[in-house]
């Protein structure tokens, strides 16, 4: 069983995984809707299990009550190409000050990059737009 | 009033404007509006088009990496989902995702389930005995192939309810049974939990 | 003191123009709605449907028809055995309905909360149907679907129907909670039907419709959503249903078989060939109850010269005439056995708790008209209280009269079966004989089965008995004598072998 990990830390970029060598930050791998007020992608970890890639996305809320947030990800070939089709945005809800890790498998061999989508509600710095893809 | 008198001009300036702007390729009045078909769901509390994602979404994936690593791709036939809560949740439905997605990852193959038997057979018969066909092209009877595994599953759900909360809790889970040994080689569970204030 | 001497009438011929009058206007409106169906009614009971159909268009002779009409029509065309009319007339009903649905669906405060829709009597109010009626016309769409072999189209319709029951729970809970809203806004006394001096309350209260959980989900709805999934082979839809069923009818024998059953007969109809038509017999009996308008006093914060002023005011209040068990058939004989068969559903429970639930509505609506109208008075009032007692007495004649004249909205889709008794029994396929036992005396039908499953739907109503049935194929012969593409699955020479393993699995 091949196993390679690769961390990703804030700024921090450690890994050995093929992905594109580019930039390895969590800033990079996370499309933010909206700003960060609460909840925030904290820490994301990589690695292989059986020719599928595996994320480890953690949450960190500064808030004390607890907040939803929604989440996805978007699965590239090398290239960058989207090798698999849009996934449902998943609902979290993080509870007041707390961490919180969501686990992931690619749907395919094909994915070996990825960008995670996320959106929090009452996530906005002072009143700024609130991009939220959740409404109907 | 005063603030209407005062947009109006540039209300009719910009239905002027939008005269000129490119059309969308739409026809209707535009209260009609497509939605994001992944959008979470959260109009009531009852087994929606989220739930049907996110649990086909995790249990294919919790699948196709079960048999990542083997050298044939397995023949797999899915059973039933028996829906055992008290909701009309249509199973099959999910199954078909399931499948359409652990078909599109290449990492299972299918072999007609039970609600597609009846047309299969219906097909080969008239293939082979109704004398029209060209005996070279002709799907061969006896060459269907057997699963190796099948998927069954159930879900479930608990619905407590009081004066202003109800919450409503689902278990789906599916095993992966070896057809010849019987025994069972996957298995997985998703749960739900929707809340709802009135 | 006076100053207009010559026009002072006396006390006492006020009071007989006061009466007249009302009279004069309660007159005007008395021709309910049940006068005006009960013609087709009677013709439906003694078997002249043709003469039901012709006294529905008298009654009707508007260009522009209303729910009513496309409901009491599609019911007569059923038994008529017009199916595909039948259908049509109901898919227009559905299109009212679907109207209303898309109101409550975008606007669900307009229809709940409209003052302005208030001011306007409950009979002049578009009717929208009450609940119980718009889940039954799915029901009813379904089976003429049924008696024209679209099992398809059924199934569509059943889905439809748990659509719309939770669109109905939605409206209702918001209803419920604007009418309790605006009660106490509007400081209103009397917010229930029980605080209504007089009511029938008994008729409301009764366990067996308190028992219910709403006004509209129906344990035969759900049993033959069950029914129509499982015969589409859909086993998990057709637990929901049965599960359904059991929870509103707990302990009845033969809904709890089916759900017992069911994953063994699922197995059956895809494996072995000769099973039998699984058929589901439906008994409907009776008429759906009428609802009348009952004059009773409510106290009512009436706006005066003094301020708020408690006025016992007579205003009119639908009640339901319970129909208790007429003209329900309960016993049943198949080829001269008896057929067990179970009363699992009662329209005249579901009008009962669909005027409960309506109450508190109607009561805000009733009361709030009542006060507009004596607030608009009130004007006429202040003014008369120059022209001394005489005017005082006149303007609160009048407005008490024109409160008064108002009738309950009565009407309801009263050609509805009330019992809906169903049994369930495996037959051979072909001709069998039912016999029921019915107010009109013993009477018997032949029916005849096809298929693996099979709906048989019989409707006593008087002396008369109506049926319904799935579409009947005789069993292909088992020589094929024609040329033609054999897509029957006729065996020509011996089935192909693969065909015993395939069964085998199917079974399982």
């Amino acid at each position: 069983m091949k196993l390679r990990t690769l961390i990703l830390t804030a700024g921090v970029a450690l890994g050995t995984l093929s992905l594109p060598a580019s930039a390895q930050t969590i800033a990079s791998k996370v499309e933010q809707l909206g700003g960060a007020r609460f909840v925030t992608v904290s820490g994301l970890m990589a690695k292989e299990r059986n020719g599928f890639l595996m994320l480890q996305i953690e949450l960190t809320s500064d808030s004390r009550k607890p907040r939803r947030a929604f989440w996805r990800v978007k699965w590239l070939d090398e290239t960058g190409f989207q090798v698999w089709d849009d996934e449902p945005w998943k609902p979290v809800t993080v509870q007041g000050e707390a961490k919180q890790n969501l686990q992931v498998t690619a749907p395919t061999p094909k994915a070996r990059d990825f960008r995670i989508q996320f959106n929090a509600e009452e996530n906005w710095h002072g009143g700024g737009n609130n991009n939220t893809n959740t409404s109907n | 009033m005063n603030t209407l008198t005062k947009i109006s001009p540039l209300l009719a300036a910009l239905a002027l404007l939008s005269g000129c702007a490119t059309q969308s390729p739409t026809l209707g009045s535009g209260n009609v509006n497509y939605g994001d078909a992944k959008a979470v769901e959260q109009v009531t509390n009852e087994f929606g088009s989220t739930d049907l994602q996110m649990i086909a979404e995790s249990m294919a994936r919790s699948l196709a990496q079960s048999q990542a690593g083997a050298k044939v791709k397995p023949l797999v036939t899915i059973a039933e989902v028996k829906n055992k809560t008290s909701e009309y949740i249509d199973t099959r439905s999910i199954t078909d995702s399931i499948r359409v997605q652990l078909l599109k990852s290449g990492t299972m193959r299918f072999a007609t389930d039970i609600a597609g038997m009846q047309n299969q057979t219906d097909e080969l018969i008239r293939q082979n005995q109704s004398g029209l066909y060209k005996k070279s092209t002709t799907a061969k009877t006896g060459q269907m192939q057997g699963a190796k595994y099948r998927i069954e599953g159930n879900i479930t759900s608990i619905v407590k309810q009081s004066s202003s909360l109800k919450d409503v809790y689902y278990k789906f889970s599916l095993i992966m049974t070896d057809n010849e040994s019987g025994t069972i080689e996957w298995a997985d569970e998703k749960e739900i939990r929707k809340t709802s204030k009135r | 003191m006076n100053q207009h001497p010559r026009h002072k009438p006396s006390a006492r011929r006020i009071s007989v123009m006061m009466a007249s009058a009302t009279l004069f206007l309660s007159g005007c409106v008395t021709t309910g709605y049940h006068d005006q169906v009960s013609g087709s009614l009677n013709a439906a009971k003694s078997g002249a449907v043709d003469v039901a159909l012709s006294n529905l268009e008298q009654s009707n002779p508007g260009k522009d028809k209303d729910l009513l009409y496309f409901l009491e029509k599609g019911e007569l065309l059923r038994m008529k055995g017009s199916y595909p009319e039948s259908r049509e007339s109901w898919l227009q009903a559905d299109g009212k309905v679907r109207e209303w649905e898309d109101a409550v669906r975008t606007d669900p405060g307009k229809l709940a909360g409209d003052i302005g829709s208030y001011l306007i009597n409950d009979t002049t109010r578009r009717y929208d149907g009450r609940d119980y009626e718009k889940v039954m016309l799915s029901v009813r769409i379904a089976l003429d679907h049924l008696a024209l072999g679209d099992w398809g189209a059924a199934r569509t319709e059943v889905k439809k129907m748990h659509e719309r029951e939770a669109i109905i729970a939605d409206f209702r809970a918001k209803e419920l909670d604007n009418a309790k809203k605006q009660a106490s806004d509007k400081g209103l006394q009397v917010t229930s039907y029980k605080d209504l001096n007089g009511y029938p309350v008994e008729t409301l209260d009764a366990p067996e419709v308190r028992s219910l959980k709403n006004a509209y989900e129906s344990a035969f709805a759900n049993y033959l959503a069950g029914f129509v999934y499982e015969a589409l082979g859909e086993p998990s839809l057709a637990a929901a249903g049965y599960r359904k069923a059991i929870e509103m009818r707990p302990g009845e024998k033969i809904l709890e078989e089916s759900l017992k059953g069911l994953d063994q007969r699922a197995g059956q109809v895809r494996g072995r060939k000769e099973t039998g038509v699984d058929t589901l017999i439906v008994v409907e009996s009776g008429n759906a109850p009428a609802i009348r308008s009952r004059t009773l006093p409510i106290p009512l914060p009436i706006p005066s010269r003094g301020g708020l002023q408690v006025v016992m005011t007579p205003l009119s209040w639908p009640v339901v005439e319970p129909v208790g068990l007429d003209g329900l058939i309960n016993t049943v004989n198949l080829d001269n056995k008896p057929l067990p068969i179970s009363l699992i559903t009662n329209v005249d429970h579901m009008a009962r708790r669909a005027i409960s639930d309506e109450m508190p509505s109607i009561i805000l609506r009733s009361s709030i008209r009542a006060i507009a109208k004596g607030a608009a008075q009130k004007a006429v009032q202040d003014n008369a209280s120059s022209a001394g007692m005489f005017g005082a007495v006149l303007s609160i004649g009048a407005s008490v009269a024109a409160v008064v004249s108002e009738k309950a909205d009565e009407r309801s889709w009263r050609s509805l079966p009330a019992f809906y008794s169903v049994g369930r029994v495996v037959l051979t396929p072909g001709t069998h004989t039912l016999t029921l036992n019915t107010t009109g005396g013993t009477l018997t039908r032949e029916i005849q089965v096809s298929g693996k499953h099979a709906v048989v739907v019989v409707r006593g109503t008087g002396n008369s008995l109506y049926l319904a049935q799935t579409p009947y194929t005789p069993a292909p012969s088992p020589v094929v004598t024609a040329p033609e593409p054999a897509i029957k699955p006729v065996a020509r020479k011996k089935p192909a072998e693969p065909i015993k393993p395939l069964a085998k699995e199917g079974t399982k």
